[in-house]
């Protein structure tokens, strides 16, 4: 940098000061350019752009053009446009029907378990704010949804096991026969389900305790010194204020619960017959195993659109609640 | 008839001193100021009688009852807290009726009551309306109006007015002792401000350091006033603080030397030694800008400053090395300029002595004795 800094830096901008103008060269233009207010925030907003639209929007329309051709890489044919044949065969498809609903079902039992589980540790957590190793207890509590679902899908496969697993241990200690959780089509998908609760209850419980923070303390004194009733206290003052929070926790987990692959995989691959076999899970075989590029495209753009739904059902339920209120 | 008494008072917070040791009585049927700098322990102490904080120790009686255990619901105490903590959900008519609904009042009555507070504050226009279509000063109107129509006889309303605009503080102070009499229900309110609690109060209790600095009703506790702290504290503008020492019977101080009453009104005070260096209080209204009369002290200062306050005025003088406020009506007399050299005078009688170390006031100036005032 030169150590010329005549004139009044101040006023020409911090940029223009650090790099004085009067000589023409291209750095100099440079950093003119990035003194003009129309033209910085493009230029802070380009390198964020270009990530989105080549790791997004480029992918998404590539997944939605391929979804339009019948293309496999195991059959060598080259890639053939065929409209919405691929739609039409998973419309058809009663397997993929089954995964479908199993998954729905998943997804409802997923979100309401660790949704009441997430809630009910909240409430808590948050009335124990002066209990001794509490913060110990919430970390422990996190760990489950920092650890990768593979790990976590293979360490319960192990506690699982019907031989050496640690819970047939402790089941045969108390005289019981051991049970094959996995391995026996009635007890495979709760036992998984099992696992996916434990693994996503603390971020419900995260996002319970973010509304309960957001619900003002002064609100929550009148209503003690005016002996509100708990279920007043929670319809008028913490339910009003922490919804936001707490819907946008159980939203995301929908849409995640509705992805949910890699847990499965590691611990069952779908089985005991297909009694675990969630739609994404059909997916990933689809495309990865049977290289069936077009039809699981088609397949994606299926779960894509079931998603958007998802959302805008829960964006339209939130806002018709605000909309309520400020009327 | 309801009292409220705490005694041994403590509170901390991580270690931090809230309340040290405090030991009040408020008298039943007043309308008691807690008056003191923020982090005086103000707020603690009327959080402490409502029950939304637990004492450390102590002992809080009300009418006779030790409540020092009683969960909130349980004290019967109106409370209006400083943020204005409407339930969102409710219009504003179920804002204030709900908490009497649940204390199982009749529907007439409780319409009947809403209806007089509505009427005092003026917010009928409000009724149906949600708090957040409501302005601060409305909000905190409603916030009154569902604290003291509670079943209660005593009311805490912790520095209510904060944040308000001056015509509608002015006039919800008026209303507040209006409401006040006609409940004959004791109030705590606490404020810092001033002029707020000499407007309002019967009473007032001057906190500092989580302690009461003095209890005593607002005339003779602005008059007489019996701590350093409440001096200072209690007044607008604040008082002129002045360095003294005692010579022999007679205080010096930058601005004359006139005979000190030693009266040791605390039964642990002890009159001024010879040589103690002592802190001389002067209210603003006491320094004139005349020339002297007889019983007088006077001298002349430059004018630094004047604040025109509309109905009166804030002058500022220089003199000896210090500053000397006054307060003068507008209108009598000349209006002083800046720079312009001024005569002022003042009776010795208002001068207050109080002792630096215990801020305790040990006597008083007097004229007899007293010798023309020198100029540095």
């Amino acid at each position: 940098m030169q150590s010329n800094r005549s004139g009044s830096p101040a006023s020409r901008g911090l940029l223009a000061a650090m790099h004085p103008t009067g000589q023409a060269g291209l750095t100099a233009r440079f950093f003119a350019l990035l003194n003009d207010r129309r033209f910085l925030p493009l230029m802070l907003l380009t390198p964020v752009l270009v990530f989105f639209i080549i790791w997004n929007t480029i992918p998404l329309l590539w997944l939605l053009g391929l979804s339009f051709q019948k293309y496999s890489l195991t059959s060598g044919d080259d890639p053939a446009f065929t409209g919405f044949a691929n739609y039409l065969e998973i419309l058809g498809n009663s397997s993929v029907w089954q995964d479908l609903s199993r998954t729905f079902v998943w997804v409802f039992l997923s979100v309401v378990l660790q949704t009441g589980l997430g809630v009910a540790l909240g409430f808590l957590f948050w009335g124990s704010h002066k209990l001794p190793g509490r913060r110990i207890a919430l970390t422990l509590l996190f760990a489950p949804m920092v650890l990768t679902p593979v790990a976590t899908g293979t360490f319960f496969r192990l506690i699982y096991d019907p031989t050496f697993g640690i819970l047939n241990q402790v089941i045969r200690a108390i005289g019981l026969p051991s049970v094959d959780f996995l391995g026996q089509s009635s007890t495979a998908f709760w036992a998984v389900l099992a696992v996916d609760t434990w693994m996503w209850t603390p971020f419900l419980m995260l996002m319970t305790l973010a509304a309960l923070g957001s619900v003002p303390k002064a609100e929550l004194e009148a209503a003690e010194v005016d002996q509100l009733p708990w279920h007043q206290r929670l319809r008028l003052i913490i339910l009003h204020h922490g919804k936001f929070i707490l819907m946008l926790g159980v939203l995301l987990r929908t849409i995640d619960s509705f992805k949910t692959m890699d847990l499965v995989l590691q611990m069952t691959k779908g089985g005991p017959g297909s009694t675990t076999n969630l739609v994404a899970l059909t997916l990933y075989r689809q495309s990865f195993e049977s290289f069936n590029l077009g039809w699981s495209s088609a397949l994606a753009v299926i779960l894509l659109l079931i998603s958007i739904a998802f959302t805008s059902i829960f964006i339209f339920v939130l806002n018709l609640k605000r909309r309520g209120d400020a009327a | 008839m309801t009292s409220v008494a705490f005694s041994g008072l403590t509170k901390s917070y991580r270690g931090t001193p809230a309340l040290d040791d405090l030991t009040l009585t408020v008298r039943a049927d007043s309308l008691t100021v807690l008056c003191g700098p923020p982090q005086s322990g103000k707020s603690v102490l009327l959080r402490l009688l409502v029950g939304l904080e637990k004492t450390d120790s102590g002992q809080i009686v009300v009418d006779g009852q030790d409540v020092t255990k009683l969960p909130p619901g349980g004290r019967r105490i109106g409370y209006v807290p400083q943020s204005f903590a409407l339930y969102p959900h409710l219009t504003v008519y179920e804002n204030i009726a709900y908490p009497m609904r649940l204390q199982g009042a009749r529907n007439a009555d409780i319409a009947a009551k809403v209806e007089r507070a509505v009427q005092l504050l003026s917010i009928g226009h409000l009724l149906k309306k949600r708090p957040d279509q409501l302005s601060g000063g409305e909000k905190q109107r409603v916030a009154i109006a569902r604290g003291l129509l509670k079943d209660a006889q005593i009311f805490v309303l912790d520095d209510p007015l904060v944040g308000l605009d001056y015509k509608l503080r002015e006039r919800l102070m008026d209303d507040l002792r209006t409401m006040r009499r006609e409940l004959g229900a004791t109030f705590l309110y606490a404020t810092s401000d001033a002029l707020e609690a000499l407007t309002m109060a019967e009473d007032i209790v001057v906190m500092d350091r989580g302690r009461v600095v003095e209890h005593a009703p607002v005339d003779r506790l602005y008059h007489e006033p019996q701590h350093l702290r409440s001096m200072e504290l209690v007044g607008f503008p604040g008082s002129n603080l002045l360095p003294g020492r005692i010579d022999a019977g007679i205080c010096v101080t930058p601005i004359g030397r006139f005979a000190v009453t030693p009266e040791a009104t605390a039964p642990d005070a002890t009159a001024p030694a010879n040589g103690a260096e002592v802190i001389v209080g002067l209210r603003p209204e006491a320094v004139e800008l005349q020339p002297a009369g007889t019983g007088q002290l006077s001298g002349q200062a430059s004018v630094s400053l004047v604040e025109d306050l509309g109905g009166e005025q804030v002058v500022y003088l220089e003199t000896g090395g210090l500053t000397l406020v006054t307060c003068l009506s507008v209108g009598r007399g000349e209006t002083p300029a800046y720079g312009q050299t001024v005569a002022y005078r003042f009776d010795p009688a208002a001068a207050v002595i109080f002792d630096p170390a215990s801020s305790r006031r040990v006597g008083c100036g007097c004229f007899e004795g007293q010798e023309k005032i020198r100029h540095a």
